[in-house]
């Protein structure tokens, strides 16, 4: 066990913890931040996906010891006092989810990808969200969402 | 498009595009699935797994796993004594019994306070087999002479009351033989100016529900236990998990909350009986969660089908008759499978008028993956082979192939193959729709060469069935709904609430949702063939109109006038046409002293139930009755590219025309068919789960080799047009959605790829390999 401290959603954490957990169980299961999930922990389907120090990654692949000292984003940190980003209220207009399970790591690959690129086009959208898989949508309804998300950004 | 029956009073609620019920606890994370259930003191476990295919069992040594720090519990089949269960036949048990079925199979059981120390444990299991020579190949498995058998005491098994299997004496591996025997084949192939045979074979695909399989059992002291589970069908996993633990089912509460997919795959109970025995037996909360590679190894999967169709036709194209045999190879153990073989066959009678069919399916055991329900249930596999083959009729005949179809439509009021009247026909609108909105073809380019292709299909869904609700008035005149359909993504609850708020005027944001939950939801039959909005609307509907006759009987008192003339909307009740007159909810109810809240005189709660039963089954021979709810039928049309050089498969458009009778919610009906088409497209060029054929290991049971598409693969220009014909006896008129454009997508593809390539690829998945080998 290591003493790690990391910023979570900008919530510094002390954490005394095997530096080879998982950064997707470290926060699911130790600090609480249940909207990360994992469906299959390979690195392959990105419903893990969170930013870390700005950049999507799969938290599946990122070792509680990796992560010492970043900053950390879950789809918890989206909201501001209560309020949906508009990432998150395109997403509901768009009806860009299903199950839901795979929609914390769709939002955080589209969070990172606005910072970076506020107005992205169709591949642009389609190439940063290849990592996250969806089994309900078909993804259309995703791309839509990312879509309005980035106009409603634009507009702030 | 003709009009739809007459909504409700209200007009606030149904054919709205609402948006989500679930859509702010979804996009925040604080949606709670089963994965998310976390309990004091919760341990976890972790599975011993079969390296054979198939072997005897001869010892299993758990004594060095139990001595492992934070162990406290491994159990073994022998630890579940007495119960076989099933879905038609009780073959199946919790963990291997004496011998492994299939590789992976799970074998033993650990509960530890950790995740290592579980899987630490598992690697201290000493299991002792003896390797038996497994049967993976279904042809193999159906012969009368089959290099294994793989349930040798079969025909001693007990089976479901309602529907049982069929066996054959001297075939050992068959769990289910399913016939329809319909007019004299071989005089009408006699007849018949052509007649075509041809073999079509569809690959064995896993549902890959983005949340695996899981559940979380709790002890609640006196041997109750509350288990939460990621499933589909909430009360018949509650019925069979108290039957397996030998508890009464109300000692056996179950909560299911969202689930993360579910596509067919989680009807049947699998985990929930293990955690609540590790629960009994350690005293401790257990939570039990399916790894990737287990999801595609043990959850149950839809299997490889065989299909042989012989038609034949006159010069004129006119069906005269069809020989149809499928083979499918359903794994381990019958689990729903042996429904899917009887099942898959109504496809093959309800789009086309066939004088004179003949249909036989074979069930067969296979040291494999258990096989059973999945999105479309078997008319998935067997319609690709018929339509496939339509196109090539159509092709020989050098006729239209919408032309082919409509003239061999069936007729309204015309009586199947299954001995049942076919109403509201509506596959000859469906085509008419389908025609105006055909897609063009891509120009050909460099190695590019374009096609279109079509197909039409249906999809029944499923009867005998039946639904409850429960609709209770609240003093601030609240509507809640309780009632058990599984909250799977397809937006039910979203249904749901538009369907309450439609019979009580108010607004579908205001209805209070209390669902999946055994404890005070009623039975369903579950969120499965295509069933919620056609069956649970209309028990939401009539416990509406329960719950509002009550609330007018009570408010008849205070108003004075009777209650038939008495109407509601906006937390009022008021006459007929008159709402400035009426009062509000609240004052049905009396205050309380010491402000303790509301109370109603007599009848303790203003509470309105009611139950939708659909009775049906196997008409008696010469008479005519009811096979199913419902069925949807629906096209598609496929304009694609395919790159002659490397293989690739481009689709560039897309069309579905289904007919929905309404649609409560027109944007989630769009959701649904994009969704379906989506796993349409992924069964017809890419799924594929890979056994070795001599040992029988699944190969590539993850995500890296079975491969999913994402949005890189993708079609974006997909259009889904959906017509509301209005079915008399749905809720509104609609009928359900979920399944049939997965069934008239592959199809469509397939002859779409024939159309650009000449070649006729009679396997799933048509990859590029395929494409280029087949130049």
């Amino acid at each position: 066990m290591t003493d790690i401290s990391l910023t979570v959603n900008g919530i510094e954490h002390e954490v005394d913890v095997d530096p080879t957990t998982p950064l997707a169980d470290l926060l699911h299961d130790e600090l609480g931040y249940k909207g990360t999930k994992q469906s299959c922990s390979t690195g392959i389907c990105g419903a893990c996906t969170v930013r870390i120090d700005g950049q999507a990654r799969k938290s599946c692949l990122h070792m509680a010891g990796q992560v010492a000292g970043a900053e950390v984003q879950t789809v918890e940190g989206l909201e501001t006092d209560g309020e949906l980003s508009p990432i998150q209220a395109a997403f509901i207009d768009e009806f860009s989810f299903q199950c839901g399970f795979c929609t914390p790591g769709v939002l955080m690959s589209t969070a990172a990808l606005l910072d970076e690129n506020p107005d992205p086009d169709e591949d642009e959208i389609v190439d940063a969200l290849h990592g996250n898989i969806c089994r309900c949508t078909g993804y259309i309804a995703i791309v839509d969402g990312v879509k309005e998300a980035a106009r409603r950004l634009q507009d702030e | 498009m003709s009009e739809s029956p007459a909504s409700g009073p209200g007009g606030t609620g149904v054919g709205r595009s609402v948006t989500r019920e679930d859509g702010r606890v979804k996009v925040t994370g604080r949606a709670e699935f089963t994965f998310d259930v976390e309990l004091p003191n919760m341990l976890h476990a972790a599975f011993v797994r079969s390296p054979y295919a198939h072997a005897r069992i001869l010892d299993i040594d758990t004594s060095a796993a139990e001595a492992i720090p934070g162990v406290h519990a491994v159990l073994t089949q022998a630890d579940f004594p007495g119960t076989k269960f099933g879905d038609g036949v009780f073959d199946q048990t919790c963990l291997a019994d004496d011998r492994v079925l299939f590789e992976g199979h799970f074998v033993a059981v650990v509960a530890a306070e950790t995740k290592r120390q579980a899987a630490a444990a598992v690697q201290a299991v000493d299991v002792e087999y003896e390797p038996l020579t497994p049967v993976v190949d279904g042809e193999a498995a159906f012969s009368k002479d089959p290099p294994a058998v793989v349930h040798p005491d079969l025909h001693s098994y007990e089976t479901a009351a309602v529907l049982p299997p069929t066996f054959v004496e001297d075939r050992p591996n068959v769990y289910q033989h399913y016939t329809v025997r319909h007019g004299d084949v071989e005089a009408g192939f006699e007849a018949a100016d052509r007649v075509y045979e041809d073999t079509f074979r569809t690959a064995p695909i896993q549902h890959a529900p983005m949340e695996p399989h899981m559940a979380v059992a709790k002890p609640e002291g006196d041997g109750e236990l509350t288990i939460w589970t990621s499933c589909q069908a909430l009360h018949k996993i509650r019925h069979t998990t108290a039957r397996i633990l030998g508890k009464p089912a109300a000692k056996v509460r179950v909560i299911e909350p969202f689930v993360g997919g579910g596509f067919g795959g989680k009807e049947s109970p699998l985990l929930e009986p293990i955690a609540g025995r590790l629960a009994d037996v350690t005293g401790r909360p257990v939570r039990v969660v399916h790894s990737r590679e287990e999801e595609f190894k043990n959850a149950t999967i839809s299997g490889e089908v065989r299909t042989t169709v012989k038609t034949g036709v006159t010069e004129d194209g006119d069906i005269v008759a069809r020989k149809v045999e499928a083979l499918l190879p359903g794994g381990g153990y019958s689990s729903t499978g042996f429904m899917v073989a009887r099942n898959c066959t109504f496809g093959i009678g309800n789009s086309y008028s066939i004088p004179n069919l003949h249909v036989d399916t074979y069930a067969v055991y296979t040291n494999t993956p258990v096989t059973g329900s999945y999105r479309g249930f078997g008319n998935r596999q067997v319609l690709f082979a018929l339509e496939s083959q339509l196109d090539e009729i159509a092709r020989d005949l050098d006729l239209d192939p919408i032309q082919l179809r409509r003239q061999n439509l069936l007729a309204e009021g015309e009586v199947t193959a299954f001995n049942e009247e076919r109403t509201h026909v509506a596959s000859g609108a469906i085509l008419d729709e389908l025609e105006a909105n055909l897609p063009e073809p891509v120009a050909p380019e460099g190695p590019w060469t374009s096609g279109v292709g079509v197909a039409l299909v249906n999809k029944y869904s499923l009867a005998p069935t039946a639904s409850s609700a429960i609709v209770k008035v609240h003093p601030d005149s609240t509507i809640e709904l309780r009632y058990s359909s599984d909250e799977i993504g397809q937006g039910s609850t979203t249904a749901m609430s538009q369907i309450v708020a439609e019979e009580f005027g108010v607004e579908p944001e205001t209805v209070e949702i209390v669902r999946g939950d055994t404890a005070v939801t009623p039975f369903d039959q579950g969120s499965i063939s295509s069933r919620s909005t056609f069956n649970m609307g209309n028990a939401v509907k009539m416990a509406c109109a329960d719950a509002k006759s009550e609330l007018f009987e009570h408010a008849a008192e205070t108003l004075e006038i009777p209650p038939e003339d008495l109407e509601t909307s906006g937390g009022r009740v008021y006459p007929k046409g008159d709402p400035d007159a009426g009062i509000a909810i609240e004052e049905v109810f009396t205050k309380a002293i010491y402000e303790s809240g509301y109370f109603l005189r007599r009848g303790g709660e203003i509470i309105g139930k009611d139950t939708w039963n659909v009775e049906a089954g196997d008409p008696e021979p010469g008479k005519i009755g009811r096979v199913n709810s419902f069925y949807s039928e629906g096209a598609a049309a496929v304009a694609l590219s395919v790159n002659t050089e490397t293989g690739e498969i481009r689709l560039d458009r897309l069309v579905g025309v289904f007919d929905v009778g309404k649609a409560i919610n027109p944007k989630l009906v769009r959701e649904q068919i994009i969704g379906a088409f989506s796993m349409g497209l992924a069964g017809a060029l890419y799924e594929e789960m890979v056994y070795d054929q001599r040992s029988g290991r699944t190969v590539n049971a993850n995500y890296s080799d079975y491969k999913i598409p994402t949005a890189h693969e993708h079609p974006f220009d997909i259009e889904p047009i959906f017509l509301e014909l209005g079915h008399p006896e749905g809720p509104y008129g609609a009928k359900g959605i979920g399944e049939v454009p997965t069934v008239a997508l592959i199809p469509a593809i397939a002859n779409a790829v024939r159309d650009a390539t000449g070649h006729r690829f009679s396997e799933l998945p048509i990859t590029p390999e395929d494409v280029v080998l087949a130049r």
